[in-house]
């Protein structure tokens, strides 16, 4: 298994590897059109829908993508068999949970795609492509170093708790401090070695850093974007149109 | 060259101090080893070496410490991280970034040398090792020894003068401690200086040039590897190091009649990817044994004692275990497991709330004999946290004790600790089999395993590849397992 | 703001991220639609406990802003609007300097410090009321009007003082939360 002359292995497929820069604009666009405008039968939303599942399918995770299918489905069917004959302030509830939920979801699976097929180095080189001060790029880099961790210390977390017996019909109240005091005091103890290690990388080096990855916009970056302009532009209208 | 100018040292936090006049020279190009029982302050020594003390980590500092002449208090931090190469010992937070890629390249980055260069020495270092099959990895999807193994090569391509690892062997299988050899060797080779600090000695006493003995924050004895190796075992225990035990069976095992089953271990994490990572059929083995399960990192191990906890959901299988039949849910009832990350075991805000914090009732004379019996009982009302590795240890196996669950996993109960603190954890894990208890132990420690195992279960590609009795014919499978 | 160390920024990482992760999961929670104007009062209770934790490891001024700010580019992204940034980055500061004229350590500073501070969170309902007109339009355009007429019959426009003043309590209840939990558990373990 050579590796390509100048460049190391990335086995992302030509989605998953797009712009980070172009993969924020995705997720911005889509949750900010989605949440604030539309009707709930338009063309748009659904393609818009259609197409964060499909992201989904980019990055390989087929039984998430699965699971979110049938949500989808099953609040369409709440939408369309059970809201008509509801009346009220029942309607209400009903329209305000699957109305916000359908307007949210596609935003947030956009947003997991986003971070779950870019690596921590290709965001740090977007961000400084986009000149923000350090102040604001390292503590990103860091925030997003530390979501699999508190995600993987959670899981430990609830393990040892499944075997000490607690869960929610004996422990109630406590259950939020059984779960989250472990939680912060690992994850910062974790922080606080990863402080020391960092150090002795060099990460406090006054000198101007490169990056060994590449961001740049390609042909389907650009696609996107130009499509993106549409929608927004779509979108000022029908804001201003119905004024 | 490295010199240690009668060196005293205190952590912020306690008065205690941590190592005192220490005064020590490392040549250019020695690889020496430095042991000791744990908090005996060889980890302050490798952090004076590369700058994190005093310079991130604060206390008070007396003494000098010099590099090639320079004093280090003079060098800027950045500087020093292209001087001296540090390895720690626990993978979960040695990296700064999420792919390995990445990581790699962190420490060049940082210097900021051109991107065709860096890529060019990462190829360089992962062929020459033969580690490729690493690059372009999500590091949280790495076994132990594979971040391991990471950690070395990134000081390997950054190419510093000296190296300082920390305890780099505890959590490693043996693939992993193979490849940690060679690249220590190849450091030597290039002339690099390697400090390096370990309990477990055997894998590289044969490249090592001196041995430094640290006692209680104090250097007591520097010794010529001749010397050392010639030193004899009753002293080498003393001293806490595991080097040259003999490996001797401590007992024949002898079985009973009875056998604990399990049927249909398979479990896959992701129903569409059809990657089974355990994939057993039919195991049946002594019951009422203390079985350790070894196997490479990603074997299996530990899916399969998550399985025998009953913690995974949709786990189908069942275990017969004295007569009864036990699936998922009653498996969780049966089972209690101690994790290797103490710190996510402990929910309270006091020792005697720990252990009455179980789904049975703990009346305050058993909590109050079970603390007597760790060692603990002076702390009763202290906060679990706040305790050191080994006292919060005790603590998650008397939650198992007191717990009175039948079948007792424990996950490398005995991973980075030196010989006297491995053998305590033996005898407790010995005391609660005496009392009935079915054992299982996740391990890669040999010693551990011949001090009180009877039976071996060995995992690998989440199959079960042997199983044997340790008898003398069952040591010497476990010695080809373990041979580096 | 230039003289935060490296250090300091992994710290203002690490919480920010702790204190995100929370936010997120109480808000998921609460999120049946009846609790969602109450959310402003639960979500700075829960948050209080990793904030008070960062205060307490901080005194340098600079690093609550960044988290406020960091917060508003996140759920800029998330589609919560551009206004999320301004509410972010205002009231960063504002929680900033309140505390800092305590030196980090008086308690008063710090307990009103992120009660201000918390109110970030009303960028998310600011919409309703400043440009309500424009809002109950398109909101009626995606759910209807009758949907339309219960979210304006049960938000009328004093309902938005009261949810400031709701976040306010409830951050003042999250700080004194926050404190309880540090001298019960992060001080013992040895956090500071």
């Amino acid at each position: 298994m050579k590796t390509v002359v100048g460049s190391l292995r990335d086995h992302r497929n030509i989605v998953a590897k797009l712009d980070p820069r172009t993969k924020i604009a995705l997720t911005i666009t889509i949750s900010t059109i989605l949440i604030s405008s539309g009707s709930s039968q338009s063309i748009l939303r659904v393609c818009l829908t259609l197409f964060s599942l499909a992201l989904l399918l980019s990055i390989h995770k087929i039984s998430l993508f699965i699971k979110c299918a049938v949500t989808f489905l099953v609040l369409i069917g709440i939408q369309y068999w059970v809201i008509p004959y509801a009346e009220g302030m029942i309607k209400f509830i009903l329209l305000a949970f699957v109305g916000i939920f359908m307007n949210m979801f596609p935003g947030f699976i956009v947003g997991y795609y986003t971070l779950f097929s870019t690596k921590v180095s290709e965001f740090i080189a977007a961000m400084e492509k986009m000149k923000l001060p350090r102040n604001i790029i390292i503590p990103i880099s860091v925030i997003f170093r530390f979501f699999p961790t508190i995600a993987e210390e959670y899981r430990n977390i609830n393990y040892a708790m499944k075997m000490r017996g607690i869960n929610f019909s004996n422990h109630f109240f406590k259950m939020i401090e059984y779960r989250m005091i472990p939680l912060i005091i690992s994850v910062v103890q974790i922080g606080n070695d990863l402080s020391f290690t960092a150090m002795t990388r060099g990460i406090d080096s006054p000198f101007k850093r490169t990056n060994v990855c590449v961001v740049k916009f390609k042909l389907l970056d650009i696609l996107l974007i130009i499509i993106m302009v549409i929608l927004w532009i779509i979108y000022f209208k029908e804001k201003l149109f119905n004024d | 060259m490295i010199k240690f100018d009668n060196v005293t040292f205190n952590y912020a936090s306690s008065e205690e101090p941590a190592i005192q006049n220490v005064s020590l020279q490392i040549k250019q190009g020695e690889l020496v080893v430095f042991c000791g029982k744990s908090g005996s302050g060889k980890s302050t020594v490798a952090k004076l070496i590369n700058g994190l003390i005093p310079k991130v980590q604060h206390g008070d500092i007396s003494g000098h410490v010099y590099l090639y002449g320079r004093n280090i208090s003079e060098i800027e931090m950045y500087q020093l991280s292209q001087m001296v190469g540090s390895v720690f010992q626990n993978p979960k937070t040695q990296f700064y970034n999420v792919d390995t890629t990445s990581e790699l390249a962190f420490n060049l980055e940082n210097q900021g040398i051109d991107k065709t260069v860096i890529i060019e020495k990462i190829k360089k270092v992962m062929n020459q090792f033969k580690i490729e099959h690493l690059l372009d990895r999500n590091i949280f999807e790495l076994s132990g020894g594979e971040k391991q193994i990471i950690a070395c090569a990134t000081v390997l391509i950054t190419n510093p003068d000296v190296v300082v690892l920390d305890e780099p062997s505890s959590n490693l299988d043996m693939y992993s401690i193979k490849k940690l050899k060679e690249m220590i060797c190849y450091l030597k080779e290039r002339g690099k200086t390697v400090v390096l600090i370990e309990h477990r000695l055997d894998y590289i006493m044969d490249e090592a040039d001196s041995v430094y003995y640290m006692e209680d924050g104090s250097l007591h004895a520097h010794y010529p590897i001749g010397s050392f190796k010639s030193l004899d075992r009753d002293e080498l225990e003393r001293m806490g190091i595991r080097y040259g035990q003999e490996e001797r069976l401590q007992h024949e095992p002898q079985f009973g009649d009875h056998v604990m089953e399990m049927h249909n271990f398979t479990y896959m994490y992701d129903k569409f990817n059809k990657e089974k990572q355990l994939d057993v059929n039919e195991i049946a083995i002594p019951k009422g044994e203390v079985v350790a399960i070894i196997g490479d990192n990603g074997s299996g191990k530990s899916t399969f004692a998550k399985c025998l906890c009953g913690l995974l959901k949709d786990f189908k299988g069942h275990v017969t275990y004295d007569e009864k039949r036990l699936k998922q849910k009653q498996l969780l009832k049966q089972s209690y497991m101690v994790f290797q990350d103490v710190n996510t075991q402990l929910f309270t805000e006091s020792l005697e709330q720990e252990l009455q914090l179980l789904n049975v009732q703990v009346t305050e004379t058993q909590v109050d004999d079970m603390l007597e019996s760790m060692n603990l009982l002076d702390k009763k009302h202290e906060h679990p946290l706040s305790l050191s590795g080994g006292e919060k240890q005790r603590m998650a196996i008397a939650t198992a004790i007191l717990s009175g669950k039948e079948i007792i996993i424990f996950d490398e109960p005995t991973s980075g600790l030196d010989l006297y603190h491995m053998k305590k954890v033996a005898k407790m894990i010995n005391d609660i089999h005496d009392k009935g208890k079915q054992i299982f132990i996740i391990t890669h420690d040999k010693s551990l395993i011949l001090e009180i195992c009877t039976y071996v279960l060995h995992f690998g590609d989440g199959r079960l590849i042997n199983q044997f009795a340790l008898n003398h014919q069952g040591i010497d499978q476990l010695n080809h397992y373990f041979d580096v | 703001m230039n003289k935060l160390l490296v250090k300091d920024l992994i710290t203002v990482g690490i919480f920010t991220a702790i204190y995100l992760v929370v936010f997120f999961v109480t808000f998921m929670i609460g999120y049946i639609p009846f609790l969602i104007p109450f959310l402003g009062f639960i979500c700075p209770i829960v948050c209080g406990i990793p904030f008070i934790l960062y205060v307490m490891k901080t005194d340098k001024f600079g690093m609550v802003t960044l988290t406020g700010t960091i917060l508003g580019i996140a759920f800029t992204v998330m589609g919560s609007g551009l206004i999320m940034i301004p509410f972010g980055i205002i009231f960063g500061l504002i929680g900033d300097f309140i505390m800092k004229s305590g030196g980090y350590k008086e308690w008063k500073s710090i307990a009103w410090g992120y009660a201000i501070f918390s109110f970030w969170m009303m960028g998310f309902v600011v919409r309703m009321f400043i440009a309500r007109d424009q809002y109950f339009k398109e909101v009626g355009q995606s759910y209807g009007q009758d949907y339309v007429n219960v979210l304006e019959s049960i938000t009328p426009l004093w309902t938005l003082p009261v949810m400031f003043i709701l976040t306010v309590l409830g951050g003042l209840v999250g700080a004194w939360l926050g404190k309880k939990m540090f001298s019960k558990h992060f001080k013992k373990a040895g956090l500071v």
